[in-house]
């Protein structure tokens, strides 16, 4: 990662100067983003941020992270391109297939006898995989009694997921990670397409309310069966991995599931002892008490 | 008796008892002795006495005999018993005598037979004797007549016998008392007995009492420590001062050690007890610390942990118990430096007793004291000094303090240690989650780029191609305009045909009712009544109101055919305003308006133009202002436009020396919305749907206005405030001759704008939606975007003629190139024969070899491990379409086949 700007400041000092001065400048600028538009991101992973902010300083043409600090601060749009570049937006349907067939072996069976069955994908981004337990859930018999919560700090991938509509190219993927997940059905029934885009059936979305929810900020807002919340914390610092997990301990019923990605882990939960461990290589747990 | 030995104990009792048997001893002896002396006595007295009163008898009978021998015989040999009887019984009474001595009774009947013997000597005895040797017979014989020596002698004999008697009687007496005697001892021996028997079990009750007693309570006290929750409170209680005391004391000894050994034990455990389950080393370091402060009733105490400080190893103080607001004690040490650094260095307990003024104080709410002690002990781990505590009291370090110290110390050290490789192993773990984590988060930005990059070269690509394509489709539309224009203006022409036609065709019979109608209204034969007049009056006006919309009509599709014609004449600039008044002033009067002329008199007088459609314009707008004005004015202004206006409306091409001519109406009326503005110029449009209800009209007039004003070389626009009125201004020019082939040429040059301008009007989209038009398209057009799969190659392979024949029916309509096979094998061959095949379908139940095996075959090609192949099933089983992928099918698609699936299906598997 170059710095863009070879006149500037940074030259004149040696690297671990030019390191601090940034992390100062990274400082104030996540300050500024959060006091001028409440978007908080002072408690993501630091290397993370710091590269999306390099990332958008060279893309923004400014000379140093103050300057792209003024330009947000003053420009409401070049805002929203930062924000649209500090949330990731990766995800796959059915990503990491095994997860999804531990979901459908292990966990679903012990969701059979609820009533109403309540989820929360906390950072569904595009909404992939939202999607995703949507057409598992039908395939399973349980698509009248399940409400599937998918919620993202970002307005922009949640218009995207409100839509249903994913690239044909991605479809391929998508049909493989499908069927290794365990699908009983044709991949292709829960679609249509137009040249460019995979559609999905109306029906199946409205199992699903997409809406805005910070997790960083925002508080537990009900009591659910599963929680699935994936590779949204790798771009955590500790302390705000255990704040999100403390939010998921609270919104999850006694006995309630809850799903990590693959490389994430309950290491940095206080409740950690009050989860038994379903299946440790997927990340699922149960909240015991 | 508590003061004596055991030893003296026993001692005395056993000579007490000792003296108490020989004390009965003594008394039986003499006992005894008595009764001896007593048998003595039986014996010498009693039987001495017999014997010596028998041998007195003897003697007697012995003199007697001897005398009466003498006497007899006169032999003097029987002198000499006599004499001897007669010593002998001297001798013997003298010794009876002796004997019975003490016994009156005797005395005197001893001396009664002594008194008789004698007598019978001198009165029998010797008289006889003498007699005898006398030879006085007679006398003798005399004398035994008489025989007074008889007489003594029986009364000798009886005293004797009662002598006799009597001495039996003393003995049996005694004997009696004898026996009664030893009665008497008997019983004595037994008491004797039972009381020493008595004595010997007092004593050894009292004895034993003594030792037993301290003996158990040592014993017990043994057992109470023994036990398992061992009571090191009690002590026996010493009493005495024998051997048991000494027991007792040392049992108390070992209590008092044990308790040491059991504090020190308890305390430690106690301590380290504390430690366990911690999980961070500060932590456990402070736990252990207040604990070991508690323990030892120390008030102040500070644990500092070697670490390593780039590369130097320094104690760092990790907790700390009572210290000085948390503060006292250096926060970092050094090795080497001071007590603390020194012991960690050496590894030995230090300990201060003469505590310098400096040093550390124990602070109190009240008070600040200095120690009496400091320690300093070092924590090791395998021989290696990790940690080292310092700790001050009050009081003086005692040995077994020290001792806890030394026993604590040790597995704390493993305990500290165990923790810190924990942390450090924590740290490690965390260390690695957070660098997955982190490279997660990596690959996602990267995934995330590399998508943004492909997007953006996708855009680029698609841009590229769209910018190819608009030329391509820029050309083409050019040819189809040309073609279309062709087309256009003879549809228009058409089209206006018609309309001329249809208006013709319409305005005769409209005409007629026009006519009919307003006859009727006049009611000049006045037949009819009152309301019927009415009816043909709103004929007649409606009526009316037609024919001015076909006019409209017409004259719009004139415009717009270019089929109006201009004529371009002098038109007398003065006259206008006239003509309008002519026109208009009636109306005003009706609504009750003012009709405002104003006249520029700067204006030329003749101005060449289009009189008759300068007039049609005017005519509109003057009608559409008395429309739309309730109240006020409605004022006509000719003018001079400014060069600003004519620049602003870019009319400045043609501006020239000619004269222009701004020509506006302004009412004050309900005025035009500025957002519609725009569209009253449209055909059928006015600035809201409810201005029709309320006031009428086609909508047509403004568009008029405006082709007709273009017609004229001119524009229309409007400038308006709702609610205060509108102007709205017509800018025309003079078009004077310039000879009759420019003028024509200038027509043609209108004419011609008019008609291109009237065609960009529809855009080609609009165009396209034309059936017409797109078959007419779809001839030019080559590929693509409209039938994504033209031009792909699918091969399909199934044995079922119907089905395969569908399919191709289905699919090159769609512009695909079909490839049938009816089995596997033949689907091979064709692969082979068509190596660029963009997708299979591939029925899975076939004769010679099953789609199973032909899609396993077809992946075994490694060309062909991409390749796209949807299975196609008639059976919904999951194991068939678990089948399917395991053989290798990108995706299934179950029979019968819904097309919209099917091509859903297409679009995803042939996508790149």
């Amino acid at each position: 990662m170059e710095l863009n700007n070879a006149e500037h400041g940074y030259d004149a000092m040696n690297p671990a100067e030019q390191d601090e001065m940034m992390e100062l400048e990274i400082d104030l600028l996540l300050e500024g983003l959060y006091r001028r538009y409440g978007y908080d991101f002072r408690h993501y992973a630091r290397s993370s941020i710091k590269r999306r902010l390099i990332y958008r300083m060279n893309r923004e043409k400014v000379p140093s992270m103050t300057a792209l600090l003024e330009r947000i601060l003053f420009d409401p749009q070049a805002a929203e391109r930062l924000l649209q570049d500090l949330s990731i937006r990766v995800t796959e349907m059915f990503r990491d297939p095994s997860f999804f067939l531990a979901l459908r072996q292990r966990i679903i069976p012990k969701l059979r006898t609820l009533p109403e069955i309540r989820i929360w994908h906390a950072g569904c981004s595009t909404g992939e995989e939202p999607i995703s337990m949507a057409i598992l859930l039908e395939e399973e018999g349980l698509g009248d009694k399940v409400k599937i919560y998918a919620t993202d700090m970002n307005e922009e991938a949640l218009r995207v997921a409100r839509k249903g509509a994913y690239r044909l190219s991605s479809m391929q993927n998508y049909t493989k990670n499908y069927l290794q997940a365990g699908g009983t059905m044709e991949f292709s029934k829960y679609y249509t397409t137009t040249e460019s885009e995979a559609i999905f059936d109306r029906e199946l979305m409205q199992r699903i309310l997409f809406f805005q929810h910070n997790l960083v900020m925002d508080r537990s807002f009900n009591e659910f069966h599963l929680i699935i919340c994936r590779n949204v914390m790798i771009y955590f610092d500790e302390r705000l991995q255990q704040e999100v997990l403390h939010l998921f301990y609270e919104s999850l019923s006694i006995g309630g599931f809850l799903g990590l990605g693959s490389n994430e882990s309950m290491l940095y939960a206080e409740e950690g002892n009050k989860y038994r461990t379903i299946d440790a290589s997927e990340k699922w747990y149960q909240k015991l008490r | 008796m508590n003061r004596l030995s055991i030893r003296m104990k026993i001692i005395i009792g056993y000579m007490l008892l000792l003296a108490c048997l020989l004390l009965s001893m003594v008394g039986i002896t003499t006992q005894i002795d008595t009764i001896e002396r007593e048998v003595r006595f039986v014996a010498n007295r009693v039987v001495g006495a017999s014997d010596l009163a028998n041998s007195l008898e003897t003697h007697l009978l012995d003199m007697e005999t001897g005398q009466r021998g003498y006497v007899i015989t006169g032999n003097p040999t029987y002198l000499e018993p006599y004499q001897s009887g007669r010593s002998s019984y001297e001798e013997d009474y003298m010794k009876l005598m002796e004997l019975v001595k003490d016994s009156p009774v005797e005395v005197s009947r001893l001396e009664r037979i002594y008194t008789y013997t004698t007598n019978w000597i001198q009165e029998a005895g010797d008289p006889v004797i003498e007699m005898k040797r006398s030879g006085d017979t007679l006398e003798i014989v005399k004398f035994f007549n008489d025989d007074v020596g008889k007489q003594y002698m029986d009364k000798i004999r009886s005293e004797l016998s009662s002598f006799r008697e009597f001495e039996q009687e003393l003995a049996n007496s005694r004997v009696l008392e004898m026996e009664k005697q030893g009665t008497i001892l008997k019983v004595v021996l037994y008491a004797q007995f039972v009381l020493l028997a008595g004595l010997a079990v007092l004593l050894a009750w009292l004895i034993s009492r003594s030792v037993v007693r301290t003996l158990r309570d040592v014993t017990w006290m043994i057992h109470s420590i023994a036990a398992e929750s061992g009571d090191y409170s009690k002590r026996v209680v010493v009493q005495s001062k024998d051997e048991i005391s000494e027991l007792a004391m040392a049992t108390n000894q070992l209590i008092d050690m044990h308790a040491e050994d059991y504090w020190i034990k308890s305390a430690a455990s106690e301590v380290l007890r504390n430690c366990q389950d911690i999980d961070t080393s500060k932590e456990l370091s402070q736990r252990f610390i207040t604990s070991l402060a508690r323990a030892l009733d120390a008030s102040y105490g500070i644990l500092y942990v070697l670490e390593r400080q780039g590369g130097n190893p320094v104690l760092s103080r990790f907790a700390s118990y009572a210290a000085e607001g948390g503060t006292a004690g250096e926060e970092r040490i050094a090795l080497g430096e001071g007590l603390v650094g020194q012991c960690a260095l050496d590894g030995i307990v230090m300990e201060l007793k003469e505590i310098p003024a400096e040093h550390v104080s124990i602070v109190s709410s009240v008070s600040k004291i200095r120690p009496r002690s400091v320690l300093v002990a070092p924590i090791k781990y395998k021989n290696r000094v990790i940690a080292v505590i310092e700790l001050a009291g009050l009081g003086v370090f005692e040995q077994q303090h020290r001792t806890m110290i030394r026993d604590v110390t040790e597995p704390f050290g493993t305990m500290l240690n165990t923790v810190e490789n924990r942390m450090e192993i924590e740290r490690l773990l965390h260390e690695s989650q957070t660098m997955t984590e982190e490279l997660q988060a990596q690959s996602e930005e990267l995934q995330m780029q590399q998508e943004e990059l492909r997007m953006t070269n996708e855009q680029l690509e698609e841009q590229n191609r769209n910018a190819l394509q608009k030329t391509n489709e820029l050309n083409q539309i050019r040819i189809e305009l040309e073609q279309y224009a062709l087309k256009l203006e003879q549809s228009s022409q058409y089209k206006s045909e018609f309309l001329a036609n249809m208006s013709h065709e319409l305005r005769t019979p409209l005409n007629s009712m026009l006519i009919l109608s307003q006859m009727l209204a006049e009611n000049a034969e006045e037949h009819l009544s009152h309301e019927e007049e009415e009816y043909a009056r709103v004929i007649y006006t409606a009526g009316k109101d037609l024919l001015n919309l076909i006019n409209d009509i017409l004259d719009l599709s004139k415009v717009e055919a270019g089929k109006l014609d201009i004529v371009i004449d002098a038109m007398n600039t003065a006259e206008l305003p006239l003509q309008m008044r002519l026109q208009f002033d009636q109306v005003a009067e009706q609504k009750d308006l003012e009709f405002v002329v104003e006249y520029e008199d700067s204006l030329p007088d003749i101005f060449y133009t289009d009189e008759q459609r300068l007039h049609q314009i005017v005519r509109n707008l003057l009608s559409n202002a008395f429309k739309f004005t309730e109240q006020g004015s409605v004022t006509m202004r000719l003018a001079k436009p400014s060069e600003e206006q004519l620049r602003s409306l870019s009319l400045h091409q043609y501006a020239s020396d000619e004269a222009w001519l701004a020509l506006s109406v302004q009412d004050t009326g309900i005025g035009i919305a500025e957002d519609k503005r725009a569209i009253i110029f449209e055909a059928f449009q006015q600035a809201d749907g409810r201005t029709s209800r309320k006031y009428g009209g086609t909508g047509l007039g403004l568009s008029i206005c405006r082709e007709l004003s273009r017609l004229l070389g001119g524009k229309v626009f409007v400038d308006s405030e709702e609610g205060v009125g509108s102007t709205f201004t017509v800018i025309i020019p003079s078009l004077p001759p310039k000879g009759d082939t420019a003028a024509e040429e200038d027509h043609v040059l209108l004419q011609a704008a008019a008609a291109s301008e009237a065609a960009e009007i529809e855009r080609p989209e609009v165009l396209m939606r034309d059936a017409e038009q797109l078959a007419m398209l779809e001839l030019v057009e080559d590929a693509g975007v409209h039938r994504p799969f033209a031009g792909k190659r699918v091969l399909v392979v199934d044995d079922d003629i119907r089905n395969v024949f569908a399919l191709m029916n289905i699919l090159e309509k769609e512009g695909v190139e079909v490839i049938a096979a009816h089995d596997g094998e033949e689907g091979l061959a064709e692969l082979s024969k068509h190596p660029d095949i963009d997708l299979v379908l591939m029925d899975i139940m076939m004769p010679v070899m099953d789609g199973y095996d032909t899609i396993q075959e077809i992946r075994n090609i490694s060309a062909y491990s991409d390749l796209p192949i949807i299975a196609l099933t008639a059976k919904a089983m999951k194991q068939d379409r678990e089948r399917c992928l395991e053989v290798g099918a990108s995706d299934y698609i179950s029979k019968p086949i819904n097309l919209d699936q099917l091509f859903s299906l297409m679009r995803v598997w042939l996508s790149k």
